[in-house]
């Protein structure tokens, strides 16, 4: 808390994981890619939208040579966290190995994306790096997406989160300040289908040793991860609860 | 017993969320209201509801800081309001 953080670069939030975002004065929905560094593999994660291209690009080149990124993660397929796919393949010439659910390879195509993919549910939800480094991934259906999928680093034990754990503020800070629980809610009330469906699939996350939360909105989780936790598990949540208001 | 002070607490702490608590505490105080760091209600002005504050709250908001205010803790209050029986005055 309190630390001064420059968002105009890139930040290094774990040896060798960058968070490559943007911030906006005006916008309560920020996106959040981040990139994993591990020599031989690099992976980008959820590299973001077409207007913020150039600030991403930029933020990229500046930690690695964009050229050795070979894999890119994506939880679903809101146009907000992959839109910017096309343009990275047409800057660096090149395509990926996007690591994302079957049911999202469907979908990816039509933003013009020409990578080829690495269907984890068809691949056991793990994928083994050259290093030996593993990285999981668990499945959490309808949370907002059928195919939606989150991916757990195990070297550094971050979980990336895709859009859970994400928030919606103005009062935006990298890392979860004093009141990002609240706006972590305020987000998840309406884009989350019903509790049950909520509980059931963050109470999957419980097995795992957890040391960050990297959501692909809002702010990065980094103390009492079981905190935020629980708020998602008991949340009251669906825009079903509005029903009768209109 | 829940109250419509709880839900306008609730309210605030939410919006200390998405806004920040100085701008919260700031845009209450013009109502009348008191709100202390930990999003709790102080005190209030006299000769109005709680039940009143609310609406009131709700409405400035909107005006104030736009929609997202309010979406932001709908489905939050249209549950508190069921869960404890208490009539939606939004």
């Amino acid at each position: 808390m309190g630390e001064e953080l420059d968002y105009s670069r890139a930040i290094e939030i774990h040896d060798g994981i960058y968070w490559l975002g943007w911030t906006e004065e005006n916008s309560a929905f920020r996106s959040n890619p981040y990139l994993i560094d591990d020599g031989e593999d690099v992976i980008l994660i959820e590299p973001g939208s077409v207007p913020h291209f150039n600030t991403f690009y930029s933020k990229l080149e500046s930690v690695v040579e964009p050229e050795r990124v070979n894999y890119i993660f994506v939880s679903h397929q809101d146009p907000d966290l992959c839109t910017g796919i096309p343009l990275l393949e047409e800057r660096l010439g090149k395509t990926f190995t996007i690591l994302t659910h079957t049911r999202t390879t469907f979908l990816l195509p039509f933003y013009g994306i020409k990578s080829g993919y690495y269907a984890v549910d068809m691949h056991g939800w793990k994928l083994k790096l050259k290093s030996g480094r593993e990285l999981k991934f668990i499945f959490m259906p309808y949370c907002h997406f059928p195919g939606m999928t989150v991916m757990y680093d195990e070297k550094s034990k971050i979980l990336f989160s895709g859009d859970l754990f994400g928030g919606l503020s103005y009062d935006w800070s990298l890392y979860a300040g004093e009141w990002y629980i609240e706006a972590m809610k305020a987000f998840h009330e309406h884009y989350m289908p019903s509790k049950e469906i909520l509980r059931h699939n963050v109470s999957k996350l419980e097995k795992l040793d957890i040391a960050m939360i990297a959501p692909q909105h809002g702010s990065i989780i980094r103390e009492d991860v079981q905190r935020y936790i629980e708020a998602l598990k008991n949340l009251e949540c669906g825009e079903y609860m509005l029903l009768g208001e209109e | 017993m829940a109250t419509y002070r709880d839900a306008l607490e609730l309210v605030i702490r939410r919006e200390f969320g998405v806004y920040g608590a100085e701008k919260i505490i700031d845009f209450a105080a013009k109502l009348g209201i008191t709100v202390g760091r930990n999003g709790n209600i102080i005190s209030t002005p006299p000769g109005k509801s709680d039940r009143e504050l609310l609406v009131e709250f709700m409405n400035r908001l909107r005006e104030e800081f736009g929609e997202v205010s309010v979406i932001s803790c709908r489905v939050a209050l249209n549950s508190f309001f069921m869960k404890n029986n208490l009539e939606n005055p939004l």
